[in-house]
């Protein structure tokens, strides 16, 4: 991995998305206001699971239920029963010590078992039997009488029922406060027991109940609005009568109500007048059947403290909702455990800061998410999820069992869990995205690394591999002293020297550049040294055929449309007679033993391939002993120094003026290389050197 | 007119490859700059061929302004074989002009100026191939 992936990926790692992380937390911190709203039911599942997992204890039994149940139906006869069998049950629970008995049981009309009912239905009886029926009390009468003295609180129902009108009398609740009507459950009417039985009636409690948008009975109400006026429910009512008090006062605030104080007690109610009731299980130790009551299978203090609620079950006389604790409970024991919740010491609370709390520990436990999940793996940040999350509900499902406080964790672990959604599905496509970068820039770099590293190998291999050993020229004679360099630049040019004998006289030498770089130059190169000498081998019309067949089998192979300089030279080895063609090559140098460089000019011709079916002329010269023929390319005339000033011819004629007298071929090049790298210092080559010389002198 | 495309204070850039142009009646005048080598010899290729698409026997004759050119390695050279090989191949006529001291070496040198009829400066190599009427 080179320096920039590396900082790129480090920077992405930097970038892993928090702030996305962080702005998705604002909005979710508004889940303990919306979720309730949006999604009643998630908070009532969790409220009722910690009501499962810590269900009141049962410890005291304040109320009995007197249950008309199916064995009582079975002996004293179908319902509605005699209002005289209610009275004797009445009586029956008073004698036993009862504080206050509730009727769960609404009495609208009269007893049809009255006397006078019996007459008007048994038309066919004589006149002495009704007048003696009609003159004998009838049954609500004496139901009324009989509990006149009894501490009883009867039940209404309200009704919005437009031909229900609100009671006539006076409600014992008083408000002391800002009015809190509209808090409260309302109904604009009721239905009220038969008159007699109302008037004896200590207590008038309602027994409507508010189910849950599932069914399910969660809040019970203590008060009820009934046109303008507010009354209480049975449970309350019973208490009242219970404490002997004629009155109850409602304190209310702004937000709604606050409590009830009935004597010297006070019952905090919700703001809607209601009790979030906090469930024990159904429990038979509240229930006595009412044919145990009748037949005084009851001692005298049975009941002694204690409140009785009478109530039917029999016969599917009676609603059983369901209950946070249970599928099904009988109304009579939801109002018992209203009147229990109202006189226990603990209260289920939803305290007023509860969102705030709530919203708190999801921004802390969503910041911590997003800060400590920073570069985690979906695992990891799946367990600083969940820890966190258990905690929460821990906490939570404690402070309920300590404190019965009622704090949702909903929006913590939904808020969080989203939070942790959103981290773990960024996180991986911004991994991917990193890990794809990241294998883009390392395919890139080893193909990168492989084609130059090859490619170049391959060029140099190419280039180095074809040219000839200088010091091996076969068949090439003791007076010729040859000698060539070649020194690729760091990126392949395409120099090119040949040199070998076309027959036991004459020395063919070549010396070329093509334009261009790279394996394309190298492989055009290595064709035009072949084809170079193919033409040289099989011509014996002279250097003129040789250049003319190769350069026209050169253009044909050069689909590239490269070009070669070059300069073709051939030696009689005996005479010293040169015949030499230029095809756009810089010219080559001559010097004699005791003379200075001389340019070798000839007209030639631009480089091979550049006009096709160019004539190239061939130029002659003769060679004195000693005379030194070099040739090379404009690697060496190019060559850069320091300041960017070119080596040029000059500094090549000046380096041979300097050279020893009879300074043999191979020194001459090495000597030359050597002042041109010198020349270019640290600077790397831009084009390859190639430098050939040839010293001749007459064969002995 | 005008001595140069490029103008005097310009002549000297570094930059390679960019071509300027000027039409004069039937005749393009194209002017590159700076020094063509290895470097900037594809932009240069780039910026000059498609230029001379229309250089026919009945269109335009191209003159290429050399005056701005420093440098000119071969495969720079290479492209203007090109541009003569494309110029000979449809008909039409290119000849280059205004050689600087460093490109009338490389021309001889290279031979080049077999390749492209030269001209002293651009005034003469326009007057040379503006149609005859």
């Amino acid at each position: 991995m080179n320096a920039p992936t590396a900082r790129a990926v480090k920077s992405g790692n930097w970038l892993t998305p928090r702030w996305p992380a962080l702005m998705l937390l604002m909005p979710l911190l508004l889940l303990p206001w919306i979720l309730p709203t949006a999604w009643p039911g998630l908070a009532n599942g969790i409220f009722d699971l910690y009501q499962r997992l810590h269900p009141r204890p049962l410890e005291r039994l304040p109320v009995v239920i007197i249950d008309i149940d199916e064995a009582s139906l079975k002996a004293i006869g179908q319902w509605p029963w005699p209002r005289t069998e209610l009275a004797a049950l009445v009586e029956k629970a008073a004698a036993a010590g009862a504080l206050a008995i509730g009727l769960d049981i609404l009495m609208p009309e009269a007893d049809r078992y009255s006397p006078a009912q019996l007459v008007a239905r048994y038309p066919g009886l004589d006149v002495d039997m009704r007048s003696q029926l009609a003159a004998l009390p009838n049954n609500d009468d004496l139901f009324a009488i009989r509990m006149f003295t009894l501490p009883v609180v009867v039940g209404r129902a309200g009704l919005n029922d437009p031909m229900a009108q609100p009671p006539d009398k006076p409600s014992t609740v008083q408000i002391n406060g800002p009015p809190p009507h509209n808090h409260l459950l309302s109904f604009s009417g009721h239905l009220a027991n038969v008159e007699s039985i109302d008037i004896a009636a200590q207590g008038h409690g309602f027994l409507n109940n508010q189910p849950g948008p599932d069914g399910a009975i969660r809040t019970v109400p203590a008060v009820v609005r009934v046109g303008a006026e507010i009354y209480p429910s049975l449970s309350v009512e019973v208490l009242r009568v219970a404490l002997g008090q004629q009155n109850m006062r409602l304190d209310s605030d702004a937000d709604g109500v606050v409590g009830m104080h009935i004597g010297q007690s006070f019952l905090p109610l919700d703001a809607n007048g209601k009790v979030r009731l906090h469930f024990s299980p159904s429990d038979p130790r509240r229930w006595v059947s009412a044919l145990d009551v009748l037949e005084d299978k009851i001692s005298d203090k049975d009941f002694a403290d204690q409140v009785v609620l009478i109530g039917a079950t029999g016969l599917g006389l009676h609603d059983t909702p369901p209950t946070p604790v249970s599928a099904a409970m009988d109304g009579i024991e939801i109002q018992a455990q209203m009147i229990e919740n109202l006189l226990g010491e603990h209260r289920l609370v939803r305290p007023p800061w509860a969102r705030w709390a709530e919203a708190g520990l999801l921004l802390l436990l969503g910041g911590f998410l997003v800060l400590a999940g920073r570069d985690a793996t979906p695992w990891r940040l799946a367990a600083i999820y969940v820890v966190p999350a258990a905690l929460t509900l821990g906490l939570f499902i404690a402070l309920f069992v300590r404190d019965r406080l009622l704090l949702d964790p909903s929006p913590v672990l939904l808020g969080n869990g989203l939070l942790t959604a959103f981290l773990i599905s960024t996180g991986y496509s911004h991994a991917n995205r990193l890990k794809r970068a990241l294998d883009r820039a390392l395919a890139r770099e080893k193909l990168e690394t492989a084609r130059m590293g090859g490619e170049l190998n391959a060029a140099r291999e190419i280039q180095l591999g074809i040219l000839p050993d200088p010091k091996d020229i076969a068949g090439c004679p003791d007076n010729l002293d040859f000698h060539a360099v070649l020194e690729p630049a760091r990126e392949v040019g395409g120099d090119l020297y040949d040199a070998f004998m076309v027959d036991d006289r004459q020395l063919f030498f070549l010396i070329g550049d093509v334009s261009g770089k790279g394996v394309g130059a190298s492989l055009f190169m290595a064709l035009s040294k072949a084809l170079c000498k193919s033409a040289a081998l099989r011509g014996d019309g002279g250097l003129a055929e040789m250049i003319s067949v190769a350069s026209g089998e050169i253009a044909r192979e050069n689909p590239a449309m490269l070009f070669v300089t070059a300069v073709a030279g051939l030696l009689d080895t005996t005479t010293g007679r040169l015949q030499y063609c230029n095809a756009g090559h810089d010219a080559p140098l001559l010097l004699g033993p005791d003379q200075p460089a001389r340019s070798l000019e000839s007209a030639g011709g631009p480089p091979l391939c550049v006009l096709e079916d160019f004539p190239y002329p061939i130029e002659e010269a003769q060679l004195n002993s000693g005379d030194l023929l070099v040739l090379f390319t404009d690697g060496v005339t190019e060559a850069r120094g320091g300041d960017q000033v070119l080596f040029g011819a000059d500094r090549i004629s000046t380096y041979l003026q300097g050279l020893e007298r009879n300074a043999a071929a191979e020194v001459v090049c090495t000597g030359l290389l050597q002042a041109v790298n010198h020349f270019t210092g640290d600077a790397p080559a831009f084009d390859d050197v190639a430098i050939m010389a040839l010293r001749w002198r007459p064969a002995p | 007119m005008a001595s140069g495309c490029h103008g005097d204070s310009r002549a000297g850039g570094s930059g390679g490859g960019e071509v300027l142009e000027e039409a004069v009646g039937d005749v393009r005048v194209l002017c590159p700059a700076g020094r063509i080598d290895h470097t900037s010899v594809e932009a240069f290729q780039n910026a000059l061929l498609p230029r001379l698409e229309d250089c026919r026997e009945d269109g335009v004759a191209i003159v290429l302004d050399l005056s701005a050119v420093e440098y000119m390695s071969s495969v720079g050279l290479r492209v203007l074989m090109l541009a003569a090989k494309q110029c000979k191949g449809q008909s039409g006529r290119i000849a280059v002009a205004a050689l600087g001291e460093q490109m009338r070496e490389i021309f001889q040198i290279s031979r080049f100026d077999m390749v492209f009829p030269v001209y002293e400066d651009r005034a003469a190599a326009i007057a040379a191939l503006t149609r005859q009427e």
